[in-house]
């Protein structure tokens, strides 16, 4: 029998690289491990709007959406735009085992705008079904300040969902919170990562 | 899901993309093996079946792609090397906690080992499929 000459640490170089992601994706034993994969893998995605942000200020809410799922099938995601899933939802991630992770993606523009997209996802497109328990509010915010405006969004989503309970990202990113809540399909939590991401653009010199 | 059925799902998933062509190519290779060659499958191994020399970023999609998707061929495993040159094949828990924490505890001795990620090899197994109905 011959083994590889690479060894995991050849692979996995440093944490949090795209290829880190990928080989934890890859090796994931439970929708738990497999959803903080994924997360990892969109905050690559996003990144990478982020630093190239001043090319995306004509951008649509569609757009921007559309490069992430690019950039997710690049790392052998089976992500899709606007399936067909009880509805068009945004971003749609298929893997085995029956794992089904939603993303609802909102340009910032009113709190209404996003409350729509996070009742979208967990009362339309979702199931609350075990492997399918965890989805994403993805915020593209083009103005300043995207951190108050996250906050301002943690404060409506509270006040508009009484059902909903949030917490402070474990990894302590401040830019993302996480809210959880009782399914109405399943009557199982579903928990929701809401993200933000910056893309205010505006050079003073 | 048969042989067909697999290359009609990894088809109009990935066809589209950059992936997908090294996807395809890798997956109508894997699936010609027979089960003895198909148990232990390296890096040397896909590199071999795609006719490159080195690993492509997307020969590693591709790998992701057929280990995750609804349609996965593969399943991705580890063998640990200890300081004796003995090998041991690694649980699936094992596994995934050298990749994502660095963490493992010796299969004999019990004790933690250091840097578990530098003495753990990755391989893929391919998994059975149905046969196709005839």
């Amino acid at each position: 029998m011959s083994f590889s000459v690479y060894r995991i640490s050849d692979l996995v170089v440093e944490d949090g690289t795209p290829l880190a992601c990928q080989i934890r994706y890859r090796t994931a034993t439970t929708h738990a491990e497999r959803a903080d994969a994924l997360r990892d893998l969109v905050d690559y995605c996003c990144g990478e709007l982020e630093q190239y942000r001043h090319l995306k200020q004509k951008d649509s809410e569609d757009a921007l959406t559309v490069q992430i799922v690019s950039i997710l099938k690049g790392q052998g995601v089976d992500a899709e735009h606007d399936p067909q899933h009880g509805g068009h939802c945004d971003i749609l991630v298929k893997a085995a085992h029956g794992f089904i992770w939603i993303a609802e993606a909102k340009l910032h523009s009113s709190y209404t705008w996003l409350d729509d997209g996070f009742k979208q996802l967990t009362t339309r497109y979702s199931t609350g079904v075990p492997g399918q328990d965890q989805g994403e509010v993805l915020i593209y915010c083009k103005a300043a300040n995207s951190k108050e405006k996250l906050d301002k969004w943690r404060e409506e989503l509270v006040s508009r969902n009484t059902e909903v309970v949030v917490f402070d990202d474990p990894r302590g990113n401040p830019l993302v919170f996480h809210s959880t809540h009782k399914h109405e399909n399943s009557g199982l939590d579903y928990g929701v990562r809401h993200k933000i991401v910056s893309l205010y653009f505006d050079p003073k010199k | 899901m048969d042989k067909k059925e697999v290359i009609a799902r990894l088809t109009s998933t990935w066809a589209d993309t950059p992936t997908g062509k090294i996807c395809l190519r890798l997956a109508e290779g894997l699936l010609r093996l027979n089960p003895e060659e198909a148990q232990m499958l390296t890096y040397e191994s896909m590199l071999a079946i795609v006719d490159q020399d080195r690993v492509t970023p997307e020969l590693e999609a591709a790998l992701t792609a057929l280990t995750t998707s609804e349609a996965a061929i593969l399943k991705a495993g580890g063998i640990f090397i200890d300081e004796d040159d003995t090998s041991s094949e690694l649980s699936d828990e094992e596994f995934a906690d050298v990749v994502a924490r660095n963490v493992l505890v010796h299969p004999i001795t019990g004790e933690f080992v250091d840097n578990p990620r530098d003495h753990v090899l990755p391989f893929f197994s391919l998994v059975k499929l149905a046969e196709s109905a005839h």
